[in-house]
């Protein structure tokens, strides 16, 4: 019985690990919640989401905070400010197609009138309207 | 005794022949004397006048005939130099003429060259102005339609217009 609700537990742990992964789409989050697991290291709840503290229990903060560190970034230019729509489609085609987690770092050229540019691992896509 | 009279009467004879001389040469001298005081004193003789006269008219003819051929001098030189002054007139005028021709000529060619320089200059500076104006036209038109553009494309659109860079991005190999 015991060992069946500690199962149950790590599972937990495990599924809200993946939970804030997936909340981690840009590096302004990820940046966020790198802040907010110094901030449990340092004892300071204070400054930390309670939705987060929420989660963060029982996960390794440590290797977690190596494991977002170390997520690939993509840098995308985009006419306007992306909506959650907009990060939506670029997040899921991304992981559809890397198979792996991808986090962006979003800038707004002003020059554009549609589309996008992608700069990833080195490579520079252009689909945009000028 | 007798030979003692005679070279008193030699004595005698040589004494009153002295004696004559000597009153010669006093008449003569009083004589010459009186001459000279007479040409001093009343002028030149009749002789000497008509010399004189004479002299006068050949000084006379010399000095008409150094006339004459003075103004003959004069008025050849004059000739000559009236000759020389139109000869030099006539050739400076030549020269003058022939050097405001070329001098007119010059001018004209530079003036042309200098009008044509700046005719090209300012065609020049017209295409080019007038190539800024378009260009800053261009710009601004540019940029308004941007501006409509952007008003224009709805969100929806932006959705579409990300997704098929995408697939894009995607059929060009970004993703491998």
């Amino acid at each position: 019985m015991r060992t069946v609700w500690k199962g149950q537990r790590q599972m937990d742990y495990l599924n809200n690990k993946v939970t804030i992964l997936n909340d981690i789409k840009t590096i302004t989050e990820r940046d966020l919640i790198l802040s907010e697991i110094s901030a449990i290291k340092r004892k300071d709840f204070g400054s930390v989401r309670k939705s987060f503290l929420d989660r963060i229990g029982g996960i390794d903060l440590n290797e977690f905070s190596k494991e977002i560190k170390n997520l690939e970034v993509a840098r995308i230019f985009l006419a306007l400010e992306p909506t959650i729509g907009i990060l939506d489609i670029i997040n899921d085609f991304f992981q559809e197609n890397l198979k792996k987690k991808v986090l962006f770092d979003f800038e707004i050229n002003s020059e554009m009138l549609g589309g996008l540019q992608i700069v990833y691992k080195g490579n520079y896509f252009d689909s945009s309207i000028l | 005794m007798n030979i003692d009279t005679q070279i008193i009467y030699i004595i005698i004879l040589l004494f009153s022949c002295l004696v004559l001389l000597c009153i010669t040469l006093m008449y003569l001298y009083i004589k010459t004397l009186d001459k000279y005081t007479k040409v001093r004193t009343a002028g030149l003789s009749e002789k000497d006048e008509s010399v004189i006269n004479k002299a006068k008219e050949i000084a006379d003819k010399i000095v008409n005939s150094a006339k004459k051929l003075d103004e003959k001098h004069d008025s050849i030189m004059a000739k000559v130099v009236d000759q020389v002054k139109s000869n030099w007139l006539e050739s400076a005028n030549e020269i003058f003429n022939k050097n405001a021709k070329i001098l007119d000529q010059e001018l004209n060619k530079t003036v042309t060259e200098l009008y044509k320089k700046e005719t090209v200059n300012l065609d020049l500076y017209k295409s080019t102005k007038i190539k800024e104006f378009d260009n800053l036209l261009n710009e601004y038109i540019e940029k308004l339609g941007k501006k409509i553009l952007k008003r224009e494309i709805n969100l929806e659109d932006h959705r579409k217009l990300i997704a098929d860079g995408l697939e894009r991005a995607k059929a060009n190999g970004l993703f491998k």
